[in-house]
């Protein structure tokens, strides 16, 4: 069996507001493997970015707090790690490439200027080396004149060559795990393929493990080998690629298949699941999908379901009991 | 660039003749200047002799064609009280004004920006509060008041420093700080609000997702953001210094535009007020020129092609 590189064990994340605490994140358990891409799936406010932001450090230190489970990133606890120690796993062995490529890049600086930090950082190079790896990886991503761009400012480029530099800069030091929060979100249609086509390529030449957010479930069968699936906080289901898709287990995985476009419905309107994602305050002691899930039932009012698991394939939903386990087709 | 800097120097032109205009009617709104240089008593001829003199008599537009007539030529005539040539006159004060106007502000950035920064960056402790409270009381507290207290307590029961007068450093002291409390006080909150503001952006999130400490962040990648506005608060202020920071320079008695043309509208010397506009204004349109090159040096998304 491949080794794991990043585990998350039973995550708990709690926020503080205007309103007293929130728990965005209840109870998250996932782990990845040395060169796999895992893709995370779920609508705004599943709390995937939350848990993004988490294993990169960056969660906000006054207004947030870890209060339960671990996050182990290369056998390392990383879960309560000082700020001081953190900033050398960031950028350099864990990066991260964020979903708006048009204001993540300070727009004061040059594209050369924000490229060296991280080699300053981890590689104590000297300047000359330190371009020399810039223009490199920025031939890498695929963007012409390199040479140039590097004395540009963010402004002068499109976005979808802004965001090849967000994965440049990701790339930078070669990192173990490579983060991407929505990384085509922003972008449209034909530069979103580009950029996924470049992050295969880069995943397939390089040593590295992918974390995939996103809420794009065509984008997640594109790029992943296995699934984990959020809604309000919690991990509902995670399987294989094609075994979600061919055997989803949970409704909710089920509604957002549904939800896909496909070549020929053109005629009907497409499928939408009712409702929206509750508040982390909203959340009573049953299944947190049970208002919006079309296969409810007394039980999933009454109270949360564990995680039942059929193989490696996991869901949390009551319809998965042993004694139950009924197919949603 | 070139083309910008033509622009600029017709805009300046515009600038100063009509704010000389402006001055040139509305201080005629003052009052006659000749019932100030004759006794009350004057006899009616009199006041008419020196009315006919001094060119008072004629219509108001002949004397405003003949005052830009010299204007044009840098003429702004003599001083009614003194004789001598009143651009002279300002132009002599000027270095007085510039020293305290640029100590005052050099101080003020030297304490304020770090402040404002700290402030931001230690966000709702008790120290960001504290100064918070501090800066609302600088800014609320009177020029003149402070001045008279600083006199009060550093000249009149300490007598470390002289209360009124130019010409050394120590006569600086007490003005400078009053000047410069109000102005700490601004740029404190101002920076803190722009920094906050930035801190809070994507890109700052990136640069830490890069591993950048701390410090690099906040110096570096934060406060070039921050100063775009901040240079605009900057160029408001030196304006306001340098045109004459008229009640301080009162209170100290300092040497500078700003006492003189206070003065020479208590007077209605007429031609020292229009001069001093016309220098005043002039100043102003000089930093405003180079706010905006700053501006272009600072933030590249305006830079001229």
């Amino acid at each position: 069996m491949t080794e794991v590189l990043l585990e998350i064990k039973d995550l708990g994340i709690q926020f503080k507001t205007g309103e007293g605490v929130v728990q965005p994140i209840r109870g998250v358990n996932f782990s990845l493997k040395k060169g796999e891409t895992l893709g995370v799936v779920g609508e705004s406010g599943s709390g995937k970015s939350v848990t993004s932001l988490a294993i990169m450090g960056l969660l906000p230190e006054k207004k947030s707090k870890i209060v339960s489970g671990s996050i182990h990133f290369n056998n390392q606890d990383v879960t309560h790690l000082k700020d001081r120690q953190f900033r050398k796993l960031r950028g350099n062995e864990i990066s991260m490439i964020f979903q708006e490529p048009m204001t993540s890049l300070n727009p004061v600086f040059t594209i050369g200027e924000q490229l060296s930090e991280p080699l300053k950082q981890h590689k104590k190079m000297a300047k000359k080396d330190r371009k020399e790896a810039i223009i490199n990886i920025l031939k890498q991503v695929g963007i012409p004149r390199a040479e140039q761009i590097i004395n540009e400012y963010p402004h002068q480029l499109s976005g979808g060559m802004r965001q090849r530099v967000m994965i440049s800069l990701a790339l930078l030091c070669d990192p173990k795990l490579l983060i991407c929060d929505e990384p085509t979100t922003a972008l449209d249609v034909t530069i979103q393929a580009q950029i996924l086509e470049l992050m295969k390529q880069i995943k397939s030449e390089k040593d590295m493990s992918l974390l995939f957010i996103t809420h794009d479930l065509g984008v997640v069968a594109e790029m992943c080998d296995r699934v984990v699936v959020m809604y309000a906080g919690e991990i509902v289901e995670s399987a294989e690629i094609n075994e979600l898709f061919d055997n989803p287990l949970h409704p909710y995985t089920k509604g957002l298949i549904d939800s896909l476009p496909t070549n020929n419905t053109r005629k009907s309107r497409l499928f939408s699941i009712k409702g929206q994602v509750p508040r982390p305050d909203e959340i009573g002691k049953g299944c947190a999908f049970a208002n919006r899930c079309p296969y409810a039932f007394d039980k999933c009012i009454a109270s949360a379901p564990p995680t039942f698991s059929t193989g490696e394939h996991l869901s949390k939903c009551w319809l998965q009991e042993p004694e139950r386990q009924v197919k949603i087709q | 660039m070139l083309d910008f800097i033509v622009k600029r120097v017709v805009q300046v032109v515009i600038v100063v003749f009509l704010a000389l205009t402006v001055v040139f009617f509305l201080i005629r709104l003052s009052g006659d200047p000749t019932t100030l240089f004759l006794p009350p008593d004057a006899p009616k001829e009199q006041i008419e002799e020196y009315r006919e003199l001094l060119g008072f008599n004629r219509p108001l537009y002949v004397q405003y064609a003949e005052f830009m007539k010299g204007a044009v030529h840098g003429d702004f005539g003599e001083s009614l009280r003194s004789g001598e040539d009143a651009l002279g006159l300002v132009m002599a004060r000027m270095p007085a004004t510039f020293q305290l106007a640029i100590s005052a502000l050099a101080l003020s950035l030297i304490i304020a920006i770090p402040l404002g920064v700290l402030s931001a960056y230690k966000r709702n402790t008790l120290f960001d509060k504290a100064s918070v409270g501090i800066t609302v009381i600088g800014q609320a507290i009177p020029n003149f008041w402070f001045g008279l207290i600083l006199i009060f307590i550093f000249a009149a029961q300490l007598k470390l420093f002289p209360s009124s007068g130019g010409g050394s450093v120590k006569h600086m002291v007490l003005p400078v700080i009053t000047l410069a409390l109000y102005s700490v006080s601004r740029f404190v909150r101002f920076t803190r609000s722009a920094m906050l503001d930035v801190l809070s952006k994507d890109y700052i999130r990136t640069t830490k997702a890069a591993g950048t400490p701390t410090s690099t962040l906040i110096m570096k990648y934060a406060l070039k953001n921050s100063l775009i506005p901040i240079i605009t608060l900057i160029a408001l202020d030196l304006g306001v210094l340098l045109g004459g920071a008229v009640i301080t320079e009162a209170v100290f008695s300092w040497p500078g535009v700003g006492r003189l043309l206070q003065q020479s509208l208590m007077n209605r010397d007429f031609p020292i007020v229009l001069a001093g506009v016309f220098i005043i204004a002039i100043i102003y349109a000089v930093i405003n020129f180079i706010t905006d090159i700053l501006y272009a040096y600072v933030n590249p998304q305006i830079r001229v092609k």
